[in-house]
C-alpha cells in the first residue's frame, strides 16, 4: 500500500511536470517546424499541436486518477536567493481546473477550422501551446513567484491572439486587455513583494504558515488583499472591471474567447489570496463590499446582456454575471458556497466555452453574426439548433444540467451568511434565463433576413466536438458528486486553515469578525 | 593614511590595469588609423582592434576581481569592490556590442575612420575610471574623459545636420552641468576638507555635518550635475535629440555606458560618501526618481521614432535605479548592478535591431518603418519584442527584465526605510510603459508592411545578428533560471559608510546603522 502510494506520487510528479513540459517544448517545436510553402495553414502544425494537446488532456485525466489523496508535490530548487522554489501541486481545487483545462483546449483546436488561419499558422499553435502551459502552470504553481510567471505568461500568447488573428479592431482590444489586467498584476507584484520579504520566502507553504504568524498588521493585510483581488478581479473581468473582456472575446479568435472564460482570477482570490491574508479576507467590511460587487455583478451583467447586438457579446456579459456568483460564494465562505463557486468556474469553462466555439462555427459561416442580421438558423441548421438550445439552458442553470448544481450550491451556502443579497441574486438567475432564451429565439427562430446566406449544418468533426460537451454538461448535472468529492477534502482544510489563522492572529482588542 | 599612499603609488599600475590597458588599445588603435590606408577595410580591421582591446581589458578585470583586495585598498582612492567590478563587467559588455554594432553600422553609413572606435574606447576608459574611483578628483577626470569622447561621437556624422546639432547640444548642456558637478564638489570639499569618499563619511558623521549649509549645496549642485548626465527628469531636456541626431550605435553607447557609468558613480558617492547625510538626500532623490519615471514614462507614449522612444523609456529606467539607491541598502546596491545588466543587454539589442532595420538611413527609424516587420523578418521581429518585453519588465517572455524589476521592488520594500510608495509609482509607471513598448510590437506585428517606407537596401545582420541572439539568449535564460546573475550582483557589494541618521525626519526613523543594512540572504 505504501509502496503503491509512493509510486503514485511519483507518477503524479513527473506528469505535473509533463502537463508544463510537453506544451511548453511543444510550442517551441511547432514554431521550429519546416513549414512548406504550400502550407498556408499551417496543417501540419495544427496535427502536431491537436496531438500534444491530446497528450496534455490524457497526461491531467491520468492525473486526475493517480493523485492519492488529493495533493501531490514537485518541488525542486529554484531562485535560493529568493526564496523561491519550482513547486507544483495538484490539490483537489486545481485538479478539476486542470483537467478542464486541457481538454477546453484540446477541443478549441479541434473545433477551429484549419482554413480560420489565413496567416502565419505556426506561430498561432506555437502561440496556442505557450497559453495552455500558461493556465496549467497557474492551476498547478505551488509557489507565489512561479504562480505569478506562469500568470503573466499567459497575457502574451493571449495578446498576441486577439491582436493578430482578431477581427479588425483585435490589435486595439489586445491592448485594452493587456494594459488593464497588467494594472492589477502589478499592484500584486508590489503585494507579493512585501508578502514575501515578511515571509522569507515565496512558496504558498512558507506565505501561509507566515499568514499564521501574522508578520503583517491588518493595514498592511488589507492593503496587500486589496492588490491581489485587483489582479484577480480585473482577470476575471467583475464589474466594474470588465470593460475589456466583452471587446476581447468578440474582436479575438473564438480560442482565445475560451481561453479567457476559464477563471484564473477567482481561483486566485480563493486559493492564494485567502489563506495568505486571512485577517484581511475574513474582515466583515471586506465580505461583505466582495459579496455585494458579485452581486451586482450578476444583476448589471444579466441586464446588460439583455441589450447586447450580438451572441458574443451576450455570451461575455453572461460570464460576467456568472463570476458574480463566484465572487458571492467566495465571500460566503462556507463549504457548501465554496463548492458551489468551485463548480461555477468548472460549468462557466464548459458551457461558456462550448457556446463560443459553436459561435466561432456559426461565424466562419456568416459573416456577420449580428442578432438582426440572422434568424431562423433553426430550420437549416437543426443539429447546430439543438446543442444551442442545450447550451443556453444549461448556461441559465436549467436543473439536470451542471449550470443548475454550482448556482445552487453557492445560493444554498450563502444564504444564511447573506440572505438579502442571496434573494437579489436569485433574480439574475432568471435573468440569465431571460437573455439567453431571447438570444436564441432571435438566432435559432424567427423569420430569416433576406441578406443571410445559406448555410449548412455542423460537420461530423464539430458534431463530434460539441458532443464531448454535452457529455461534460449533463454529466456534471446529473452526477456532480465525483468532482465534490475530490474537492471536498481541500475546501474543508482551506476553510479551516484560514479560520484558524484568522482567529488566531486577530490582534488582542480587536473583533473577531464573523468567523465562526 | 601613509602606508595607505605608498600603496596606491606602487601598486596603481595593477589596480588600474583594465583602464591602462583601454586607454594603450585607443592610442594603438588611433595609431592604425594613421597608418592604415584609409577605407572600409582598415575602419573594419580598426574595430576589430578594439574589440580585442576591450576584450583583454575585461579579461584583466576579471583577473583583479578574483583576487582579494590589496592592503589598504579599503581607503585608498580606487576602489577594490565587488560593485566596481560588476560595473565594469556591464559596462565593458555594452562597449562590445557598440563596437560590433558600430563596425556595420559605419560601412553602411559610410563612416569611414578609424577614430570612432579608439574613441569608444577613450570614452571607455573614462567610465571604468567612473565607476572605480573613490576620489571626487578621479571621478572628475573619468566624467570628463568619458563626456569628451562622446561629445565627439554623437556629431560623428558630419553630413548630417541633426547629428551636428545633437552633438552641440550635448557639449553645450554637457559643460554647463558639468560646471554645475564641479561646483558642487567643491562645496563638498569646503565642507569638509577632504575629496576621498569614506574620509568624507566620517567627517560627516563624526561632525554632525549632515546639515551643514555648505554641505547641503554641495549636494544639491552635485544632484544637479549626476541628474544630467543619466538623463534624470527634470535634467533631461538634453536626451530626446541627442539620442535621435547621434549615429544609432553611440545612441546605444549613451543609453547603456554612460548611463551605467554615470549611475555607478552617483551610487558610490551618495552611499559610500554621503551615507551618513542619507537623511538630508533621500527626500531628494526620492523627489527625482518620481519624477524620472513618471516624465519618461509619459513622454514616451507619444513619440513616433523609436530612437527618441527608447531615450525616454532610457529615462524612466534611471528613474527605477534612482528608486534603488533611495533605499540605501545593499540590497538596492545589488539590485542597481542587477538592473544595469538586464538594461543593458535588452537596450543594446533593441538599438542592434534599429541599426538593421534602418540599414543605416538615420531617418529609418520610426514605427512606420518597424510595421510588418515580423513577415520580411521574423526572426528579428521576435527578438525586438523579447527586448520591448524585457525593457517593460515582463516575466519568461521578457526575461531577465521581470527579475530586475523585481529586484528593485524587493530592495524598495525591504529596505530599513521601506520605500513603498516609490514602489508603487514604480508599478504603475511600468503600466505606462506598457502602452508603448506594446505599440512597438502592434506595429511589427499587427500593421502590414508600409511599402513606401521600404529601406534601400537590405541589410544582412552579420555580426551585429549575433549581438543580437546573445543578449535574447541571455535575457531568455537568466529569466527562467536567474540564480547566477542574482549571485553576481549580490557579490558586488559596495561599502556603505555607517552613519548615524542626524535629524532625521519622522519617517526616517527607521533608518538603522549599518548592520542591518547588510541583508542576510
Amino acid at each position: 500500500m505504501n509502496g503503491a502510494q509512493a509510486d503514485g506520487s511519483g507518477m503524479a510528479e513527473l506528469i505535473m511536470i509533463a502537463l508544463l513540459a510537453v506544451p511548453l517544448l511543444g510550442a517551441m517545436l511547432v514554431w521550429l517546424l519546416p513549414r512548406p510553402a504550400s502550407d498556408v495553414h499551417g496543417g501540419s502544425a495544427r496535427v502536431v499541436t491537436i496531438g500534444l494537446l491530446g497528450v496534455t488532456a490524457i497526461l491531467a485525466t491520468t492525473l486526475w486518477f493517480v493523485v492519492p489523496d488529493g495533493t501531490a508535490l514537485v518541488d525542486y530548487a529554484w531562485i535560493d536567493d529568493f526564496g523561491s522554489r519550482f513547486r507544483l501541486a495538484a490539490t483537489g481545487l486545481s485538479l478539476p481546473l486542470v483537467v478542464m483545462t486541457a481538454f477546453l483546449m484540446l477541443l478549441s483546436v479541434i473545433a477551429t477550422n484549419v482554413e480560420s488561419v489565413t496567416h502565419r499558422a505556426a506561430s498561432y499553435y506555437a502561440l496556442i501551446l505557450l497559453l495552455t502551459a500558461g493556465i496549467l502552470g497557474i492551476f498547478l504553481a505551488a509557489d507565489l513567484l512561479l504562480f505569478y510567471l506562469c500568470w503573466e505568461l499567459m497575457l502574451v500568447p493571449l495578446y498576441f491572439l486577439i491582436g493578430v488573428w482578431g477581427s479588425g479592431r483585435g490589435p486595439a482590444a489586445g491592448m485594452t486587455f493587456f494594459v488593464y489586467t497588467m494594472v492589477g498584476s502589478l499592484l500584486m507584484l508590489v503585494a507579493i513583494v512585501t508578502v514575501s520579504t515578511a515571509a522569507g520566502g515565496t512558496t504558498y507553504e512558507v506565505l501561509r504558515d507566515a499568514a499564521g504568524r501574522s508578520p503583517l498588521s491588518l493595514t498592511s493585510q488589507l492593503f496587500c488583499f486589496a492588490a491581489f483581488a485587483s489582479a484577480f478581479l480585473v482577470k476575471s473581468a467583475l464589474i466594474p472591471f470588465h470593460t475589456w473582456l466583452p471587446e476581447a472575446q468578440s474582436e479575438g479568435p473564438p480560442l482565445a474567447a475560451v481561453a479567457l472564460g476559464i477563471k484564473v482570477g477567482t481561483y486566485g482570490l480563493l486559493v492564494i489570496a485567502y489563506p495568505l491574508f486571512p485577517l484581511a479576507a475574513l474582515h466583515p467590511t471586506v465580505r461583505i463590499v466582495l459579496a455585494t460587487m458579485g452581486v451586482i455583478g450578476v444583476l448589471y451583467g444579466s441586464l446588460v446582456a439583455l441589450v447586447q447586438p450580438d451572441f458574443r457579446r451576450v455570451m461575455s456579459y453572461a460570464s460576467i454575471a456568472h463570476l458574480g456568483f463566484v465572487v458571492l460564494g467566495i465571500s460566503a465562505f462556507t463549504a457548501e458556497s465554496l463548492q458551489g463557486a468551485m463548480l461555477v468556474m468548472l460549468n462557466a469553462g464548459i458551457t461558456t466555452g462550448g457556446m463560443f466555439l459553436l459561435l466561432g462555427m456559426l461565424r466562419q459561416r456568416i459573416s456577420d453574426d449580428r442578432f438582426e442580421a440572422m434568424g431562423g438558423l433553426a430550420r437549416q441548421m437543426p443539429m447546430f439548433g439543438a446543442l444551442m438550445v442545450l447550451f443556453a439552458l444549461a448556461n441559465a442553470g436549467l436543473p439536470g444540467t451542471n449550470g443548475f448544481v454550482g448556482e445552487f450550491l453557492v445560493l444554498l451556502g450563502s444564504f444564511y451568511r447573506f440572505p438579502v443579497l442571496v434573494l437579489l441574486a436569485t433574480i439574475g438567475v432568471i435573468l440569465a434565463a431571460a437573455y439567453l432564451l431571447w438570444a436564441v429565439q432571435r438566432t435559432l427562430f424567427g423569420p430569416q433576413p433576406e441578406s443571410m446566406p445559406a448555410v449548412r449544418d455542423l460537420s461530423l468533426r464539430e458534431a463530434g466536438v460539441m458532443g464531448v460537451f454535452v457529455v461534460a454538461i449533463i454529466g456534471l448535472g446529473l452526477a456532480p458528486s465525483p468532482v465534490l468529492g475530490r474537492m471536498d477534502e481541500s475546501i474543508t482544510s482551506l476553510i479551516n486553515r484560514v479560520n484558524v489563522a484568522a482567529t488566531s492572529t486577530t490582534p488582542v482588542g480587536m473583533e473577531q469578525g464573523s468567523t465562526r | 593614511m601613509n602606508a595607505g599612499f605608498e600603496f596606491a603609488a606602487l601598486d596603481l599600475g595593477t589596480l588600474l590595469l583594465p583602464e591602462l590597458l583601454l586607454s594603450c588599445g585607443a592610442m594603438l588603435v588611433l595609431l592604425y588609423g594613421a597608418f592604415a590606408p584609409e577605407g572600409a577595410a582598415s575602419t573594419r580591421r580598426a574595430h576589430l582592434l578594439a574589440i580585442l582591446v576591450a576584450l583583454v581589458s575585461a579579461a584583466a578585470a576579471a583577473m583583479l576581481a578574483n583576487q582579494s583586495p590589496p592592503l589598504g585598498a579599503a581607503t585608498g582612492p580606487l576602489a577594490f569592490d565587488g560593485f566596481r567590478w560588476a560595473s565594469v563587467a556591464v559596462i565593458l559588455l555594452g562597449v562590445l556590442g557598440t563596437l560590433v554594432m558600430a563596425m556595420e553600422y559605419n560601412e553602411g553609413a559610410a563612416l569611414t575612420a578609424a577614430e570612432p572606435p579608439a574613441l569608444v574606447l577613450f570614452a571607455a576608459t573614462g567610465m571604468l575610471l567612473l565607476v572605480g574611483s573613490r576620489d571626487l578628483m578621479l571621478i572628475f577626470l573619468g566624467i570628463e574623459l568619458m563626456s569628451l569622447s562622446v561629445y565627439v561621437l554623437t556629431g560623428l556624422d558630419r553630413s548630417r545636420p541633426s547629428s551636428a546639432e545633437a552633438a552641440l547640444k550635448y557639449f553645450l548642456l554637457g559643460s554647463f552641468s558639468t560646471g554645475f558637478l564641479l561646483y558642487g564638489m567643491a562645496l563638498l570639499y569646503g565642507s569638509t576638507g577632504t575629496t576621498n569618499l569614506p574620509e568624507m563619511a566620517t567627517v560627516i558623521s563624526d561632525g554632525n555635518l549632515a546639515d551643514d549649509p555648505l554641505l547641503l549645496g554641495g549636494m544639491a549642485l552635485l544632484f544637479v550635475g549626476f541628474a544630467f548626465k543619466v538623463a534624470a527628469a527634470p535634467f533631461h531636456m538634453w536626451t530626446p535629440d541627442v539620442y535621435e541626431g547621434a549615429p544609432t550605435p553611440y545612441t546605444a553607447f549613451m543609453a547603456v555606458g554612460v548611463k551605467t557609468a554615470a549611475f555607478a558613480a552617483f551610487a558610490r558617492i551618495l552611499l559610500d560618501g554621503l551615507g551618513p547625510a542619507y537623511a538630508s538626500w533621500h527626500y531628494a532623490a526620492w523627489l527625482l526618481a518620481a519624477a524620472t519615471m513618471v516624465v519618461g514614462n509619459v513622454l514616451a507614449l507619444v513619440q513616433q521614432n523609436v530612437k527618441r522612444m527608447l531615450a525616454y523609456s532610457s529615462i524612466a529606467h534611471a528613474g527605477y535605479l534612482l528608486v534603488a539607491i533611495t533605499t540605501r541598502s545593499s540590497e538596492g546596491v545589488a539590485a542597481i548592478v542587477f538592473y544595469a545588466l538586464a538594461y543593458t543587454l535588452a537596450t543594446i539589442g533593441a538599438f542592434c535591431v534599429l541599426s538593421i532595420v534602418s540599414g543605416g538611413i538615420e531617418k529609418r527609424t520610426t514605427l512606420a518603418d518597424l510595421a510588418g516587420l515580423s513577415r520580411t523578418r521574423p526572426a528579428l521581429a521576435t527578438a525586438m519584442a523579447v527586448f520591448m518585453l524585457s525593457l517593460l519588465g515582463f516575466p519568461v517572455a521578457g526575461g531577465m527584465g521581470f527579475f530586475a524589476k523585481w529586484y528593485v521592488l524587493r530592495a524598495a520594500i525591504g529596505a530599513p526605510a521601506p520605500q513603498t510608495k516609490l514602489a508603487v509609482i514604480l508599478v504603475l509607471a511600468s503600466v505606462v510603459s506598457a502602452v508603448y513598448y506594446l505599440g512597438v510590437i502592434a506595429a511589427m506585428f499587427m500593421k502590414p508592411v508600409d511599402e513606401s517606407r521600404k529601406p534601400a537596401r537590405v541589410v544582412e545582420p552579420r555580426l551585429t545578428g549575433g549581438v543580437i541572439a546573445v543578449a535574447v539568449l541571455l535575457l531568455l535564460v537568466l529569466g527562467v533560471y536567474p540564480s547566477p546573475a542574482v549571485r553576481w550582483a549580490r557579490a558586488s557589494t559596495l561599502p556603505m559608510s555607517p552613519g548615524r541618521a542626524i535629524s532625521a525626519p519622522a519617517s526616517m526613523q527607521a533608518v538603522a546603522p549599518t548592520e542591518s543594512l547588510i541583508r542576510t540572504p
